[in-house]
């Protein structure tokens, strides 16, 4: 694969992702409100993560789940036009002159670049695809940079914790230091995690508070989800509900840290741990002028996560049992919305089938009852509803797969003809949805000389095609069923 | 807001004359200096240091004319500046790659002693 065709299916992957990731966090954010005082902290912390894999994992390349969800008809239009200017004159070829770009002569090439041009009335699609990676790569540089000058800042700057302070940290723990820059404690670092303190008197009781509190991020290695979810942002920056998760994961991933500090604490020290967290969040270096209460969204954070220590409880075993099946229902619900798109490959009938169903006139009712296989490409007789039916045309890219072309289709009590080219040859091809059908006829008038009348095997419905002549032509064609009824 | 957040670029340029004297200089001092280095007129020289005795980062002084002398040092303001760059580092792009207590310093005193009223463990506490 050339590199224009790696990056449309690398962004036809990520948009994929991203509409999967958008419309289950979508999900998530429903449940929230019921789920939220009744599913452990953690539990619900592991539930933004499972979304941010969904962000991030790009089930449709390797998995296949073989039904159409809501979302197919989206996913298909993403794979119908994300496409390099290469794919793009690739199938234009194809559906014009039913061959591959490469096995076109120089005025064919000519027309489809230029019809392809002229027809989607943009420039390079090439150039296009590029903005999105590029943009993505930027921002997310621009963000790391900040983070490294800070990192670096506050790392040339640091000085060493008290005694009293190492001593309270356990056996295996990160690095601590106290740092003038830092305005909150906080675990900086993703390879050498260290964590820092602001460079101001602690009481005994806070410091144990907060070193619990930074030591369980670290165990967790929040610090490492925090980078992904940022990294996940910025792959999807053109997507609101990748910040939208973003924030859920901050807020998750402190109250599953609170759960955690205060499930080992009793009544006083979840007390003491919560004015701790009161205490670090005022700030005695530049008191703020304003007296009146706020309504700001840091204050809501804390708040609520008071509340949560306030409730915290040790769950019930059926509580834990309940989360574990939701998170596998939710991973469930990511892989097949995720996965569902892979089926665009048409070589199974099922899949033929599935694809047609996706067309916006057609539906679940479509049913595929005939199949016609000239020269390696599949042409299908369908059934749909409304009492109407048609054929469909499905081309072979040369690797083994299908790809959807065209399709046409009529009321019931009409006729179906189209003319398919298939590798540079022209074909007639004629289908009647009737009962007991016997023989068609069909009789071709060439440059005025009326030829002889054609007469084809009809029964069972099978799909008829014959040579298309190369000049202009008109045609007749007529089926006939057992009791000799003709149709037209 | 500390007296450093409150000086614009503009007003800098009357403190670095300040800080460089190291003595108390008169208006019509600053104002020659810097109606030659900036080409600044002298209402709008005069605007400027109105704005400055009015933040109190100069304090004004009449000795038969009206002296300034700076309200905060300059090694205080440039300090408070690298933390103001610190803190914009921050707040813009570093605490989506590192995990923090809380935040500080966003909260009124107003704020604090609403959350600690709401903030009471039940169970022999009070």
């Amino acid at each position: 694969m050339s590199f224009w065709e790696t990056l449309s299916a690398i962004i036809r992957a990520v948009l994929i992702m991203s509409m999967t990731g958008s419309v289950v966090s979508l999900l998530l954010f429903a449940l929230k409100p019921i789920i939220k005082n009744h599913i452990p902290k953690v539990m619900q912390y592991y539930m933004w993560l499972f979304v941010l894999a969904a962000f991030l994992i790009p089930f449709s390349t390797f998995v296949s789940v073989p039904v159409n969800t809501p979302l197919t008809p989206v996913q298909n239009v993403i794979e119908m036009n994300v496409k390099s200017n290469a794919e793009w004159e690739e199938q234009v070829a194809q559906e014009l002159y039913g061959i591959s770009y490469e096995e076109l002569d120089d005025m064919e090439k000519v027309n489809v670049s230029y019809r392809e041009l002229k027809a989607r009335h943009v420039g390079n699609y090439d150039f296009i695809l590029t903005y999105i990676p590029i943009l993505g790569v930027a921002y997310f540089l621009k963000e790391l940079i900040r983070y490294l000058i800070y990192a670096f800042k506050l790392r040339s700057g640091r000085l060493p914790a008290r005694k009293n302070e190492l001593a309270l940290l356990p056996q295996r723990s990160p690095r601590l230091y106290r740092s003038s820059l830092a305005t909150t404690p906080m675990l900086v670092g993703l390879f050498c995690p260290a964590i820092y303190l602001p460079d101001v008197e602690y009481s005994e009781v806070q410091l144990q508070n907060i070193l619990r509190h930074e030591l369980t991020h670290w165990r967790r290695h929040d610090v490492a989800v925090k980078w992904i979810a940022t990294l996940a942002v910025h792959i999807h920056w053109f997507n609101p509900f990748a910040y939208f998760v973003r924030r859920e994961i901050d807020r998750a991933c402190e109250l599953a840290c609170d759960e955690a500090v205060v499930n080992s604490l009793d009544n006083e020290g979840k007390q003491s741990y919560g004015d701790t967290l009161i205490e670090m969040a005022a700030d005695s270096k530049k008191p703020m002028m304003i007296v009146s209460t706020t309504m700001c969204e840091e204050k809501k954070t804390l708040k609520e996560r008071l509340a949560s220590i306030m409730h915290s409880k040790k769950p019930a075993k059926a509580v834990i049992q309940l989360s574990c099946a939701l998170l596998v229902a939710l991973l469930g619900a990511i892989v097949l919305v995720g996965a569902s798109s892979n089926y665009n490959d048409c070589s199974t009938v099922e899949n033929r089938e599935l694809r047609l169903q996706t067309i916006s006139n057609l539906g679940n009712e479509t049913t595929i009852s005939q199949e016609v296989v000239i020269d390696d490409y599949i042409i299908s007789g369908y059934t749909t509803r409304n009492n109407r039916y048609g054929l469909a045309v499905f081309a072979a890219d040369g690797d083994g797969t299908y790809r959807f072309q065209t399709n046409i289709n009529r009321f019931d009590d009409e006729l179906v003809f189209i003319t398919a080219t298939i590798n540079h040859k022209h074909y007639n091809v004629f289908w009647a949805n009737k009962a007991d059908l016997d023989y068609a006829e069909v009789t071709y008038t060439i440059d005025g000389n009326i030829g002889e009348t054609i007469k084809l095997d009809a029964k069972d419905n099978k799909i008829i095609y014959t040579d298309a002549p190369s000049n202009d032509f008109s045609v007749e064609y007529y089926f006939f069923d057992i009791n000799g009824n003709r149709y037209e | 807001m500390t007296l450093a957040d409150k000086i614009s670029n503009a007003e800098l340029e009357i403190m670095k004359i300040l800080w460089r004297e190291k003595k108390p200089v008169s208006f019509s001092d600053i104002r020659i200096e810097l109606q030659n280095t900036m080409g600044w007129e002298k209402s709008t020289i005069n605007t400027l240091i109105r704005r400055l005795v009015d933040k109190g980062v100069i304090a004004a002084h009449k000795q038969n004319v009206i002296y300034y002398t700076p309200n905060i040092s300059y090694s205080d303001y440039s300090q408070t500046e690298e933390q103001n760059f610190i803190d914009k580092l921050y707040n813009g792009s570093a605490k989506n790659f590192v995990a923090a207590l809380c935040q500080r310093g966003k909260l009124s005193e107003a704020d604090i002693d609403e959350l600690k009223d709401f903030f009471k463990m039940g169970g022999g506490d009070e």
